[in-house]
C-alpha cells in the first residue's frame, strides 16, 4: 500500500477497501439489530456511520471488533475474508476500537493503560523506560498531547480520550473504530480532536467515525453511511447530502423540529442560591461564590466548558455533595447541605449527568428504575406494594414518555441510551416537581431523543416548574433557556438575561474572552 | 480561537477514582436460575466422579450419596432437621447480600446464638416459656455478635467481608471459653452443656427423627422475607442501595440505616438458627453441634438466587447432599468431607460469569 499523506479524494475512491463488510446480518432473540448491511472503509478515508440509537451502529461495530458474531454475511480484511472472534483477534487483523465509555485504569500512567498486557520486557522484567519512550514517540508522530507518565485518574476526558486512541494505535492499527468521539468533548477539545483524526487519515488509516452530531461528521468525513433499523439506507460522498437530507435519511420521515421556543413567562423565584462555594478533598475551592435564582416558568442554563464547576455545582445543589459556604433554597426551604432525600421531598426532580452510575440500575427493571420514585406515593400500593398499580403506573409513563422497552421488566441496561433518558425523565419529571435540575440531558442522544427531551423540559417550564439546565452544549442552551449564565472555573462570569443570544456569543465568552 | 483554553483544561477533572469501585451487589443479585442448575449438575457430577475414583464399591457409595436421604425416615426426618437449619443460615446471608453487605460471619452468630439458646432453656421455666425465651436469646446474641462489625462498617467502612469472617473465629473461641469455664455439663468429658429437658424440645414432626416444628417456623419466616423484599418500600430500598450504593444515594436513600438494619436481621437470622439447632436437633450446646451450617447458608442462599423461595427448595436439595453423605459415610469409605468440595465447586460455578471481567 503506497499512500501518500495528500491523497486526493478522487485517490481514495479507487483505492482498495481495507475492511470490507458484506451482508451482515445479526438478530436478538427476534428483535433483527442489523439486516444485510454492507460497509467498507478504504484508506485515508474517513467514512461516518450515522443513525439513531438503536439503528444498529454499535452491533455493527461490535461484530467487527470481534465483541459479538454476525448470523451471516462476512467480513473482508484486505481483500481476505476473515473470522474476527476477539477483540484481541480484531487487533491482530489492524482493527481498533476507541469506545464511547472508556476502558482505562485511571490508576496508573498513561504508557501504563497503553500497554496493559502487552508490556514491553526483558525476561519476567517491564522494561518502564522503553514504554515510556514508545508513547511519547507515538504521541508525537499523531500530534496527540500526553505524558507518558501522567497517572490517567489525574487527566481530563480529552486527554483520557487520547491515551484510548493511542492504545488502539500502540497496537499498529490500520483502521481505527471511534464511537461518539465527542460525546465527552468539550468544544475546544472537540475542535483538535478533528485535526488529530484527519491527520490519522492523511497518514493512511482507516478511520470509521460513529457520530450523532451532523455539523461534525460534515467537517470531517468524506463518506457517510447511514443506518435506520438495522438497515443501511445511504452511502455517498458526503458532498453529495445536505444536512436536511441527511437527518430525513435517519429519522425516516419529515419531523417537525423543535420550532423556535417561546420565551417563558417567570414567575415566583423557587431555586434560590446565594454565595454558594465549595471547597473539594484536596481543600481546593472549586465554587467561589455562585449567586443565581431560578423562578416558576422559566429555564435557567448554565453553560461552560466541562470541568469549570457545574458537575459540583449541580452536586451540591441536590445534596450530593455539602457546600462548604453559602445558601440554597428550594421553595423558600432552606436545604443548604441537606441529603438529597430531603431536597427531593422540597420539590426537586434531578436528571444526573452520570445517568448509568446515579440515574438509573442497570440490572434493575425499567419497571423498579420507575417505581423507585414513587415510593413514597399510593400509586405503588398501600402499606404493600402492588404489582398491579405499580405495572398500571410504568405502562402509563412508558406510553407518555415513549419509553421503546420490550416490557416493563425489561433490564435498564438492555436500553439504548435515549430510551435510558426517557426512563428517568419519566421517573422524575412524572410528579411534576416545582424544581427541576438536569445536567447534560441530552449527551449521547439521537436526534429525535434530544428533541423530545428539550420539549419536555420546555413543557415542564410551561407547566410551572423552575428549571436549571446545566449543559456544555451550546446549541442546546441557546435554543431553551430564557436565562443563560456562562461559568468558568467556578464563578459566573457573564449573564444574558431578556434575550437568547447567538451561539458565537456564549462561546466566546465561554472560552473567557470579553462577553 | 486557535489557541486552546490550556488553563481550563488543566482544571478538569476525570471521573473520581472512588466511583470506580463502587458496584458491589450486580455481581451476585442478578443472575439466572439456569446457572443455579448447571452449577448445581456440574457440582453432582465431579462429585460422583471422586467417588467412583477414591471409593471401594463406587455403587453403594454413589446409591448412599444420592438416595441415602430417602432410603429411611430417621434419614429423612434428619435431611428436614438439616434444611430447616440451612434456610435460616441461607435468609440470613441473602437479607445481607441483598442490601450489599456482605456479612459472612453467619457460622459465628449461629454458634453463639445456638449457646445463648442451650443456657437460657436450661435457666428459665420448662415448655413453650423456656422455648420462646431460648429461641429469643438466640436471635438477639446473633444480633449482637455482627452489630459489632455493622457498626465498623457504618461508622468507620470497614470491609465488613474480612471483620464478620474474623469474629467466627473469635466466636468459636469465645464460646468453647464460655462452656468450659461457666455452662460445661460436669458429668460429660466432652465440651457440652448439660442435656435440655425434653419438654424444651422443639416438638417433632417425624417420629423418632429430628424433623421438628421448627421448620414450619421458618418455612413462615422465608414467606416474609418474601414479603418484605418483593412487596415493601423497606425491601426495594434495600435493594436500591445494595445494587447500586450511587443511585440509591441519588434518590436519597440512607444507604447507612439500610446496611445496619440488614446486617443486624442478617445476625438475628443467623443466631436463631442456632438456637434451632439446639433446640431441636441436639438438644444441647456441643462443641462442634454446626457442620458449618452458617457457610452452607452462604451456598445456599447463592444457589437460590438469594430468593426465599428458591432459598427453600436450594436448602432442601442441599441438605439431601449432605445426609446422603452421611449415609454414605457410614457404609462406605468415602468421607463426608466431599460436602465441602461440593460447596467450594457450587460457590466457583455460581459467582462465576460468562467472559469472565464484565
Amino acid at each position: 500500500m503506497t499512500i501518500k499523506p495528500s491523497t486526493s479524494a478522487l485517490d481514495r475512491q479507487s483505492a482498495p477497501a481495507l475492511l470490507r463488510l458484506e451482508g451482515i446480518t445479526k438478530r436478538f432473540g427476534r428483535m433483527v439489530a442489523v439486516e444485510g448491511v454492507h460497509f467498507d472503509v478504504r484508506a485515508g478515508e474517513i467514512h461516518a456511520l450515522l443513525g439513531e440509537n438503536g439503528a444498529g451502529k454499535s452491533t455493527l461495530m461490535n461484530c467487527l471488533f470481534g465483541l459479538t458474531q454476525p448470523d451471516a454475511g462476512r467480513i473482508l480484511v484486505n481483500g481476505k475474508p476473515v473470522n474476527i472472534t476477539s477483540p484481541r483477534r480484531a487487533q491482530e487483523l489492524g482493527v481498533g476500537m476507541v469506545h464511547q465509555h472508556f476502558k482505562l485504569v485511571p490508576s496508573m500512567t498513561v504508557a501504563e493503560n497503553v500497554f496493559l498486557g502487552s508490556e514491553p520486557h526483558t525476561g519476567p522484567f517491564l522494561r518502564h523506560r522503553a514504554a515510556d519512550e514508545t508513547v511519547a514517540q507515538l504521541a508525537k508522530t499523531y500530534g496527540l498531547d500526553l505524558r507518558p507518565g501522567d497517572r490517567v485518574g489525574s487527566l481530563s476526558v480529552g486527554a483520557q480520550q487520547r491515551v484510548e486512541i493511542l492504545r488502539a494505535l500502540a497496537k499498529q492499527v490500520r483502521v481505527l473504530i471511534l464511537d461518539e468521539p465527542t460525546a465527552v468533548l468539550t468544544p475546544v477539545e472537540a475542535e483538535r480532536f478533528f485535526a488529530v483524526i484527519k491527520g490519522f487519515a492523511a497518514q493512511g488509516l482507516a478511520i470509521v467515525l460513529i457520530s450523532h452530531h451532523l455539523n461534525e461528521v460534515r467537517q470531517v468525513a468524506d463518506r457517510v453511511t447511514v443506518l435506520r433499523r438495522g438497515r443501511k439506507v445511504a452511502d455517498a460522498p458526503i458532498g453529495t447530502l445536505t444536512n436536511r437530507d441527511l437527518a430525513t435519511l435517519i429519522i425516516g420521515e419529515e419531523r417537525p423540529v423543535l420550532s423556535e421556543v417561546s420565551m417563558g413567562k417567570p414567575g415566583q423565584v423557587r431555586l434560590d442560591v446565594a454565595g454558594l462555594t465549595l471547597r473539594n478533598g484536596k481543600d481546593l475551592e472549586i465554587l467561589h461564590g455562585v449567586d443565581f435564582t431560578v423562578s416558576t416558568g422559566e429555564i435557567v442554563g448554565i453553560l461552560g466548558i466541562a470541568g469549570n464547576g457545574q458537575t459540583e455545582l449541580v452536586e451540591a445543589l441536590t445534596g450530593l455533595r455539602r457546600p462548604s459556604g453559602g445558601r440554597v433554597a428550594i421553595n423558600g426551604i432552606d436545604v443548604t447541605g441537606s441529603d438529597p432525600g430531603t431536597i427531593r421531598r422540597a420539590g426537586l426532580g434531578h436528571i444526573p449527568e452520570d445517568r448509568i452510575g446515579r440515574g438509573m440500575a442497570g440490572y434493575w427493571t425499567v419497571k423498579d428504575n420507575i417505581a423507585v420514585g414513587y415510593l413514597d406515593t399510593e400509586e405503588v400500593g398501600g402499606r404493600l406494594l402492588s404489582n398491579a398499580r405499580i405495572t398500571a403506573l410504568v405502562r402509563r409513563l412508558m406510553q407518555k414518555f415513549d419509553i421503546r422497552a420490550s416490557s416493563p421488566e425489561q433490564l435498564a441496561r438492555r436500553l439504548s441510551g435515549g430510551n435510558a433518558q426517557k426512563m428517568v425523565l419519566a421517573r422524575e419529571l412524572s410528579r411534576q416537581p416545582s424544581v427541576v435540575i438536569c445536567a447534560e440531558p441530552t449527551r449521547g442522544l439521537d436526534i429525535a431523543a434530544t428533541d423530545f427531551v428539550r420539549a419536555e423540559l420546555v413543557a415542564q417550564r410551561d407547566a410551572g416548574a423552575a428549571v436549571l439546565l446545566v449543559s456544555s452544549e451550546i446549541e442546546e442552551v441557546t435554543r431553551i433557556a430564557d436565562r443563560i449564565l456562562v461559568i468558568s472555573s467556578g464563578r459566573v462570569i457573564a449573564r444574558y438575561e431578556g434575550r437568547r443570544p447567538t451561539e458565537a456569543e456564549v462561546g466566546r465568552s465561554m472560552l473567557g474572552e470579553a462577553a | 480561537m486557535t489557541q486552546p483554553a490550556a488553563p481550563v483544561e488543566a482544571t478538569t477533572t476525570g471521573r473520581k477514582p472512588g466511583d470506580w469501585l463502587r458496584a458491589p451487589g450486580w455481581r451476585l443479585l442478578p443472575m439466572g436460575l439456569l446457572q443455579s442448575i448447571v452449577a448445581v449438575v456440574i457440582g453432582i457430577v465431579i462429585c460422583l466422579v471422586i467417588i467412583f475414583l477414591i471409593a471401594d464399591d463406587p455403587l453403594t457409595a454413589f446409591r448412599a450419596f444420592v438416595l441415602g436421604t430417602f432410603s429411611t425416615t430417621y434419614a429423612f426426618g434428619s435431611m428436614l432437621a438439616v434444611a430447616t437449619v440451612l434456610v435460616l443460615t441461607a435468609l440470613a446471608a441473602a437479607v445481607s447480600f441483598r442490601a450489599g453487605a456482605f456479612n459472612i460471619g453467619t457460622e459465628g452468630q449461629l454458634v453463639l446464638g445456638g449457646l445463648a439458646a442451650a443456657v437460657v432453656a436450661q435457666n428459665t421455666g420448662m415448655g413453650g416459656i423456656g422455648q420462646a425465651a431460648a429461641l429469643i436469646a438466640s436471635a438477639l446474641v446473633g444480633a449482637l455478635w455482627v452489630a459489632i462489625p455493622a457498626w465498623l462498617r457504618v461508622r468507620y467502612r470497614t470491609n465488613e467481608i474480612l471483620t464478620t469472617l474474623m469474629f467466627n473465629y473469635i466466636a468459636a473461641d469465645l464460646a468453647l471459653f464460655l462452656v468450659n469455664a461457666y455452662f460445661r455439663d460436669p458429668t460429660s468429658g466432652a465440651v457440652e452443656t448439660p442435656p435440655l429437658d425434653p419438654t424444651l424440645w422443639l416438638p417433632r414432626l417425624l417420629r423418632t427423627s429430628a424433623a421438628n416444628v421448627g421448620l414450619l417456623l421458618v418455612i413462615g419466616l422465608a414467606m416474609g422475607l418474601w414479603l418484605l423484599f418483593e412487596r415493601t418500600r423497606t425491601g426495594k430500598r434495600m435493594e436500591a442501595a445494595g445494587l447500586q450504593p450511587a443511585f440509591a444515594e441519588y434518590l436519597g436513600i440512607r444507604s447507612g440505616s439500610h446496611l445496619l438494619l440488614s446486617l443486624l436481621g442478617s445476625g438475628v437470622l443467623a443466631g436463631l438458627a442456632g438456637g434451632i439447632a439446639v433446640l431441636g436437633i441436639t438438644h444441647a450446646y456441643t462443641t462442634g453441634f454446626s457442620p458449618q451450617y452458617g457457610f452452607l447458608g452462604i451456598t445456599v442462599a447463592l444457589i437460590g438466587r438469594l430468593k426465599p423461595f428458591g432459598i427453600l427448595l436450594a436448602a432442601l436439595l442441599y441438605s439431601s447432599l449432605i445426609t446422603g453423605a452421611t449415609v454414605m459415610q457410614s457404609a462406605t469409605d468415602v468421607p463426608f468431607s466431599l460436602v465441602f468440595i461440593l460447596q467450594g465447586v457450587l460457590i466457583l460455578l455460581i459467582t462465576s460469569r460468562r467472559g469472565g471481567v464484565a
